[in-house]
């Protein structure tokens, strides 16, 4: 017992964040006054802290400890280190990329900051100035294969797709194992429609790593664009088995069910990816398509409506709602659906204006 | 017995009377349903009465189930006529030689194919050709198998089309047809031949109201309750709508003239339409012309017309105004459009070229079909198109028309959910097939799913921190003399930097505390309280300890002469009386303690343990005490106040056989001699 009771003082203590604490504990009968004298470690100490506190993902919390410790101490390189890879996680990239650029005012050789600010451009889409610190690091480091591997994801980003397969390549030439390099070359294969050698490349992904769940989702979409409807399926199973929570896989694999046929699968699969996420406009934007090859087409309003509540930029849910009120004989508010489907690219939905009275476009 | 006899007679001859009278009853409604079923198709619903009764009667005569069912074929209730021939030819597969002819019929109007078919082969193949009737009769179902051939191939390509009943509100219980429509949809007129027709009398030829327009406006998509068009449209014979003008100022209808039939025109004046102006001769002539429409530019007329010298049954006909303004002469639309059937309904579109009209003869499902065909350059109209299925059914369908926007066809057809004989349906085009888009997004690169290095680790590590265990000093502080708790003040001191790390107070109430020290210093504790004297301890973590906990019951001593106190954070180098750095910060307590109450006296007094000579200890005592003394006195206190002794190990205050009890031997002390 008084053990334990060390043990969660000794905790308590811990998380301090501040030099002395004293309060009174207790009731009347047992007040009891309580100091606690924290070592001269105070900056190191919290340093420690924000580190649990990042492992038990409280990301707030370990960026609020980082900072107490560089209070503490400031120019504590570990910390500010640690606390841009922090902002990262928060998508607070101008802290992560002035915390960065702070660590390679100290330490201007440390690789852990070059490749945070590189990721920092890269995350704020600045890719060419991401490309050119990379290329900074695959100097330094020319056996690393990262600094090729987010240079490609860089070029990938900005559509040079044939850089990009220049990168990843050399990213598996200098790490055969490399799982993630291979799904990436396959998937600029795919965008280069190589569609045999990005399934290739998908396959080497996921030999050697079988419970790459992304890579078998990328082979299933493969599949699914060379209308390989079966084959797609059977991947996208796959993946979930490995991530049942994915929506985007979820969402593909009902539209695979759809394609077969499959109009209830298709659905339940387009449920389960909004029950997972209660925002994901897609998905019910596509379960108002399976609704409507129900001939369900109230209930693909519904579903389609559903979508542009969540995202009023979902071109396809104007155009399949608008669709749906066509079969209603709902015309002129069909024609004001694909009107904006029109306006925001649909080019169906210019198409299917054409029918429509120029006053409804 | 005698009695019984004559019960037993009246019994018989009373049943003979009401067989008698049954039977008699049962021949007067065969006779009445004959009588009228032999009058021809239009007296056929009024047979259907009597034979129904008759029917009720005596159910066992096949031949008047199959009447029935012919009756039931010319009513609104057509559909009740495949049971009877059914029951019919169940009963007696020799009731009627075109027997299955009907029940073909009443299966192709079902649109049952297969078995339309099966029964129309059966029907022609005891058919026999020598006879001219049966040539007919072969030719007749030669043309149902070919509808039935063309049905199946519609049914099984539908256009995208909704086909809509107009609803009670337009359509009744009798009959509605010949509907026309103003250009924006907002008028629609058409023929009925309801109730309140003018006059209000049966035309005894079909046992049917005389025909009359009504008109209907549409209001916020509904439609209002058709109204009668009145005089000088309607009359109490035969009016009927044929066709409105493009510019919705021309009314083309229908007028009987005693059977005759011809097209009159009717011009829009203000909110009324004129007295029906009849067509030229060539145009209206003695023989039947129904149905017209105007070109867009009403130069030409299409009318249709059974005078002789057409193709067959009615054909369209076109007649053009000449340069003066007159119309000219007429001219039979030819092969492309007329066949040896009828030919009826023509709807000139605005473009000028496209016309839309009904025929039984054309590729048809089954009766009147509607029909599209396009002039070309030349004036002639190419190879009619059957507008396919859900428009057209095995049955009538006619006199459609088209909204200006293409969207929506209105029409005449008979169908099984019809109020009436015939009613008004909305057709809506849906334009074409438009298949909903699915929605996919892919996350190609794994970086962008899951960061190739995972953001711990590139993390830096932990730091090293010389140890987290922690010690627990507790307790309470009290008054020496009389027990009571303390509020005092508890300084702790890392005495290797001679620095106040921490200072607390104990509880005011208890007089407790609880303090905790994390291991790796050597520590200081000063409890000082008002009026009395501090008191020190010392605690020394440098060297790593595990957790623990130490209680301390802290008496605190009044300021009064003869108090005595160990000083346990002053410190001297090893066997030496050289005062240790660490020692200040008690010293100094000592100092305010001295400034506070400047006429204070104290002793200042060393002690030691036993080990080595007491001569030896004795001076290192004295040296000691001394350089207590010499502190103070470097800090302003002067000599007079103070007395420095060695006392060596002559007052021992623990046993001098252990390590614990010699460490408290050695010691500094206070004694206040005088406050």
């Amino acid at each position: 017992m008084k053990t334990a009771w060390m043990m969660l003082f000794s905790i308590w203590v811990t998380c301090l964040p501040k030099v002395l604490l004293a309060q009174h504990v207790g009731n009347s009968d047992s007040l009891v006054s309580v100091g606690v004298v924290m070592e001269s470690q105070e900056a190191e100490r919290t340093f420690n802290l924000a580190l649990t506190r990042f492992q038990q993902k409280d990301y707030p919390g370990a960026k609020a400890a980082f900072s107490l410790a560089l209070q503490s101490k400031p120019g504590f390189e570990k910390a500010l280190l640690n606390r841009g890879l922090v902002c990262m996680e928060l998508r607070e990239y101008a802290i992560a990329q002035s915390d960065f650029e702070a660590v390679l005012r100290i330490n201007p050789s440390s690789e852990s900051a070059q490749l945070g600010l590189a990721r920092v451009l890269s995350n704020q889409k600045k890719f060419t100035e991401a490309v050119e610190m990379f290329s900074k690091l695959k100097e330094r480091t020319p056996s690393n294969h990262l600094p090729y591997y987010e240079s490609g994801m860089c070029y990938f980003s900005l559509g040079d797709f044939e850089k990009a397969s220049q990168e990843f390549t050399r990213a598996v030439e200098l790490k055969p194992d490399f799982a993630f390099g291979w799904n990436d070359l396959g998937s600029t294969k795919r965008q280069q429609g190589d569609f045999q050698g990005a399934k290739r490349d998908y396959q080497k992904a996921i030999e050697l790593d079988s419970q790459f769940s992304l890579a078998w989702s990328n082979l299933g979409s493969l599949m699914r664009i060379t209308q390989d409807y079966s084959a797609a399926l059977d991947a996208y199973t796959k993946a979930l088995s490995m991530d049942p929570q994915n929506i985007q896989t979820l969402n593909n694999r009902g539209s695979v069910l759809l394609e077969l046929g499959k109009l209830d699968l298709a659905a339940d699969d387009f449920k389960a990816a909004t029950q997972i996420d209660p925002q994901y406009a897609i998905a019910f934007s596509n379960l108002g398509v399976a609704r409507f090859k129900n001939k369900d087409y109230h209930g693909c309003i519904d579903a389609c409506s559903q979508a542009i509540r969540l995202d009023p930029n979902l071109a396809n849910a104007f155009l399949n709602r608008g669709i749906a009120k066509e079969m209603i004989s709902e015309f002129s508010s069909a024609c004001q659906d694909w009107s904006i489907a029109a306006k925001k690219g649909s080019e169906n939905a210019k198409f299917y204006l054409m029918e429509c009275p120029t006053t409804e476009h | 017995m005698k009695n019984g006899f004559f019960l037993v007679c009246f019994i018989c001859a009373l049943m003979w009377s009401n067989l008698a009278a049954q039977s008699r009853l049962y021949k007067e409604a065969v006779l009445s349903g004959d009588e009228f079923y032999d009058q021809g198709p239009n007296m056929h619903r009024k047979a259907l009465v009597f034979y129904l009764r008759a029917d009720s009667m005596d159910g066992s005569r096949a031949e008047i189930k199959y009447r029935i069912g012919r009756c039931y074929l010319n009513s609104p209730l057509k559909y009740n006529a495949q049971a009877y021939f059914q029951k019919a030819f169940e009963m007696n597969a020799n009731v009627a030689f075109d027997v299955h002819y009907y029940l073909g019929f009443c299966y192709h109007l079902d649109s049952k194919w297969d078995q339309a078919q099966v029964d129309y082969e059966a029907f022609k193949s005891n058919l026999k050709l020598g006879k001219k009737e049966s040539r007919q009769e072969f030719a007749e179902v030669t043309k149902r198998l070919e509808e039935v051939a063309v049905g199946r191939k519609l049914v099984e390509s539908p256009i995208r089309a909704q086909v809509e009943n107009l609803g009670s509100g337009i359509n009744g219980p009798f009959t509605d047809y010949s509907p026309v429509i103003s250009a924006d949809e907002s008028v629609l007129m058409f023929t009925s031949r309801r109730i309140n027709t003018t006059g209000g009398k049966i035309d005894p030829n079909y046992d049917e109201y005389f025909e009359d327009i009504f008109v209907s406006n549409r209001f916020n998509n509904t439609w209002s309750l058709p109204e009668n068009l009145g005089p000088p449209v309607n009359t109490p014979g035969h009016d009927a709508t044929i066709n409105l003008s493009s510019d919705g100022q021309k009314l083309l209808i229908y007028i009987d003239d005693n059977g005759s039939g011809n097209i009159y025109v009717c011009k829009l004046e203000g909110d009324r339409w004129s007295n029906p102006e009849a067509f030229p001769r060539q145009i209206s002539s003695k023989d039947h012309e129904s149905a017209a429409s105007f070109s867009f530019d009403e130069k030409t007329l299409f009318f249709v017309s059974d005078r002789s010298g057409g193709l067959g049954g009615s054909d369209i006909y076109a007649c053009s105004l000449d340069e003066k303004g007159k119309w000219g002469e007429v001219r039979n639309l030819g092969p492309s459009i007329n066949t040896p059937y009828d030919e009826q309904t023509p709807f000139m579109m605005p473009d000028g070229k496209t016309m839309y009209f009904s025929s039984k003869g054309h590729e048809t499902m089954g009766g009147f079909d509607i029909f599209k065909a396009e002039m070309d350059t030349s004036g002639n109209f190419k190879k009619p198109v059957n507008i396919g299925y859900p428009v057209n059914t095995p049955d009538d369908d006619m006199a459609f028309v088209l909204s200006a926007s293409g969207r929506h066809g209105y029409y005449a057809s008979v169908r099984k959910e019809g109020y009436g004989l015939r009613d008004i349906y909305l057709i809506t085009f849906m334009g074409k097939e438009k298949i909903p888009v699915l929605t996919n997004e892919d996350v190609l690169l794994a970086g962008i799913s899951k960061p190739v290095i995972e953001t711990g680790k590139m993390m830096a590590k932990a730091e090293q921190i010389s140890s987290n265990n922690v010690i627990i000093l507790k307790g309470v502080i009290l008054d020496d003399d009389t027990g009571v708790p303390l509020e005092a003040t508890i300084s702790v001191t890392d005495n290797a930097k001679g620095k106040e790390v921490a200072s607390f107070q104990s509880n005011s109430k208890t007089g407790k505390f609880l303090v905790s020290l994390p291991s790796g210093k050597n520590y200081g504790i000063a409890v000082q309280a008002p009026s009395h004297l501090f008191h020190s301890e010392n605690i020394d973590l440098s060297i790593q300890v595990e957790n623990q906990e130490i209680i301390k019951e802290i008496r605190l001593k009044s300021l009064s002469a003869g108090t005595r106190m160990v000083l346990r954070n002053v410190f001297y180098d090893f066997d030496k009386a050289t005062l240790r750095k660490e020692s200040i910060v008690e010293l100094n307590l000592l100092v305010k303690i001295l400034n506070d109450y400047p006429t204070m006296r104290i002793e200042l007094s060393s002690h030691t343990d036993n080990k080595g000579s007491e001569r030896y200890n004795l001076d290192l005592s004295q040296r000691r005490s001394q350089s207590v003394m010499d502190y103070l006195i470097s800090k302003g206190i002067k000599a007079n106040r103070l007395q420095a002794v060695g006392y060596g190990f002559s007052i021992p205050i623990a046993s001098n056989d252990t390590e614990q009890g010699r460490q408290m031997n050695r010691r500094t002390e206070i004694k206040i001699l005088s406050k």
